[in-house]
């Protein structure tokens, strides 16, 4: 005869088998895609961003109302779905907007977010709605006491160097991947970074054209001491962010912006917010 | 208390237990089908299923000999099943777009096709395929009305312009977007010209396969009409197939580019539309 404990754990494991195959059932049923349904019954998009604010991409108008290209496109996107947008603004760098998603406390981040292959590891890119420029801001009085002529990699790249870039921003991967010999340090925002460059405790600050650009307009009198370069080569992609397991949302999204890119409103916005500044006019 | 049952005889919850491993069991096929495997399914069946609207629509679909679909994309779904190595099995109970998407939803059946644009509405349900063909937006306006606001551009560009198109047409969707509640759906391109001819509607607007065939069948009308085109506004056919059916859709895709670059698209457009727009 088959030992009592032996008869329950066999009735147990067949209960199990059981409740899968039951489980399994419903997952079968489901006929439509259950990403885009999660979204639609919640009735809201949440978008991650992050607590700062990054003109043109998200800012803040003169009635306190968040709108930027990012803002833009997540309205429109909540739009077509038939659901309002919630801005999540928790995160306090860009690689923690990908913590969000991956931890599902959004649904999506259109955020000034770099699609990074270290950040693709973690989240799904969908195919770039917008790419900015890279830039560097260098300190003139020493770049010429450095005596290493106009290669910016020449310049950048070696033990004495000294480079800000902001915490958690794509900038910070491509300065360490660039210029590998350099000192790369980290600060919370780059207004702090440019102050430093200016009093020569740095040496470059490195960022994109929107950031190189905002500074440039705060401060007309500081290309005196400081040298704006916007770099030639790969432009920074910007992507929206989605869960690796919401397949359908991504294939949506994707789908979405080819759309918007074949009628040009993708251009337009390109054309409003980053080749143009009217916007600033608007910002609180 | 709880476990009390547990403890009432040997087979108390052994019995339960086994009628859903047998329900396990039985579902494994089903299972291992939905996580993937969607052409295989297919190939296995030696069968395409295939949706199309019910009533015929050419020359994109219509009868041919022997129980066959013809028409441009009666061939080409054809074409398609061929190159696949299955028989086309052709479901024809649809009544709108619609419908047809909700087949697929369902899965009845494998793929449909039959000027269906990859509306983001109905891409919240099914994927697309890439374009394997591009129509033109077609706008008629009434000549003396564009003349009397110096052309059909301005005439448009009132805030309260109506304009008619035919219920599931192609550029349906670009309108809505457009025109919103100002838009006037009607059964046919006629109608649609009617609304234009009685001053309700600014334009009756289609593609340029229905109204270069129009236009032919009612040339004395069409002088009262003046044609405009927007370059940016060029709605794709595709095909749509499940959303789970990922493989499915990259091997249509690539289909469609074997097609496209060996002539076989270009032919079907040839032989059955002509160079309606000089496309």
């Amino acid at each position: 005869m088959m030992p009592r404990f032996l008869v329950r754990s066999a009735k147990l494991v067949l209960f199990l088998l059981g409740l899968a195959a039951v489980l399994g059932l419903a997952c079968a049923q489901s006929e439509r895609p259950p990403d885009i349904e999660r979204i639609r019954s919640s009735g809201e998009l949440r978008v991650a961003m992050t607590t700062d604010l990054w003109p043109p991409f998200f800012f803040l108008n003169k009635n306190k109302e968040l709108v930027g290209l990012d803002v833009d496109v997540a309205n429109d996107i909540a739009r077509r779905l038939g659901v309002r947008v919630r801005f999540v603004r928790e995160a306090k760098t860009f690689d923690e907007i990908v913590s969000m998603v991956v931890d599902r406390r959004a649904d999506i981040a259109v955020a000034y977010l770099s699609d990074t292959l270290e950040r693709a590891r973690l989240v799904r890119f969908t195919r770039t709605y917008v790419q900015v420029k890279p830039a560097v801001l260098l300190n003139r009085s020493l770049v010429g006491l450095s005596r290493r002529g106009p290669d910016l990699r020449n310049l950048l790249n070696h033990a004495q160097a000294r480079i800000g870039v902001t915490k958690g921003s794509s900038a910070e991967s491509f300065a360490a991947a660039d210029y590998p010999l350099a000192k790369i340090i980290s600060y919370e925002n780059w207004i702090d970074i440019t102050r430093d460059v200016a009093a020569e405790k740095l040496l470059a600050g490195v960022s994109d054209e929107i950031d190189a650009k905002s500074w440039q307009t705060a401060n007309p009198e500081g290309a005196i001491a400081i040298e704006t370069i916007i770099r030639p080569g790969p432009p920074d992609t910007m992507g929206i962010a989605v869960h690796r397991e919401d397949r359908h949302l991504l294939y949506w999204i994707n789908h979405f912006l080819a759309i918007k890119d074949r009628d040009g409103t993708l251009g337009k916005l390109h054309q409003k917010y980053i080749e143009n500044d009217l916007w600033k006019k608007d910002i609180q | 208390m709880l476990l009390r049952p547990y403890t009432c005889g040997p087979f108390s919850y052994a019995v339960p237990a086994l009628l859903l491993a047998c329900v396990q069991l039985l579902m494994l096929p089903l299972g291992s089908r939905l996580r993937a495997a969607d052409i295989e399914e297919i190939v296995t069946a030696k069968v395409l299923r295939v949706g199309v609207l019910a009533g015929e629509t050419p020359p994109f679909l219509q009868g041919a000999a022997g129980g066959a679909i013809g028409g441009l994309e009666g061939e080409f779904i054809s074409e398609v099943a061929r190159r696949m190595d299955v028989k086309l099995e052709v479901v024809r109970t649809a009544r709108t777009g619609d419908e047809l998407i909700a087949q697929v939803v369902s899965s009845r059946i494998d793929v449909a096709i039959g000027q269906l644009t990859d509306s983001l509405e109905w891409a919240k349900s099914v994927r697309f395929t890439k374009h394997y063909l591009v129509l033109q937006e077609v706008r008629l306006v009434d000549r003396l009305a564009a003349s009397r606001a110096g052309g059909s551009t301005r005439l448009l560009a009132s805030k309260t312009a109506r304009v008619s198109a035919v219920a599931g047409s192609v550029v349906l969707p670009a309108l809505q977007e457009e025109f919103s509640d100002r838009l006037v759906i009607v059964p046919t391109l006629a109608s649609a010209v009617d609304e234009v001819l009685e001053g309700k509607s600014l334009a009756a607007v289609g593609d340029d396969v229905a109204v270069m065939r129009w236009l032919k069948a009612n040339p004395a009308v069409g002088l009262r009409l003046e044609l405009s085109t927007r370059g940016d506004r060029r709605p794709g056919l595709a095909i749509a197939v499940p959303w789970k059916s990922d493989d499915l859709q990259a091997w249509l895709n690539l289909c469609i580019d074997k097609c496209n670059l060996d002539g076989t698209l270009k032919t079907l457009v040839n032989n059955h539309l002509g160079d309606p727009l000089a496309r």
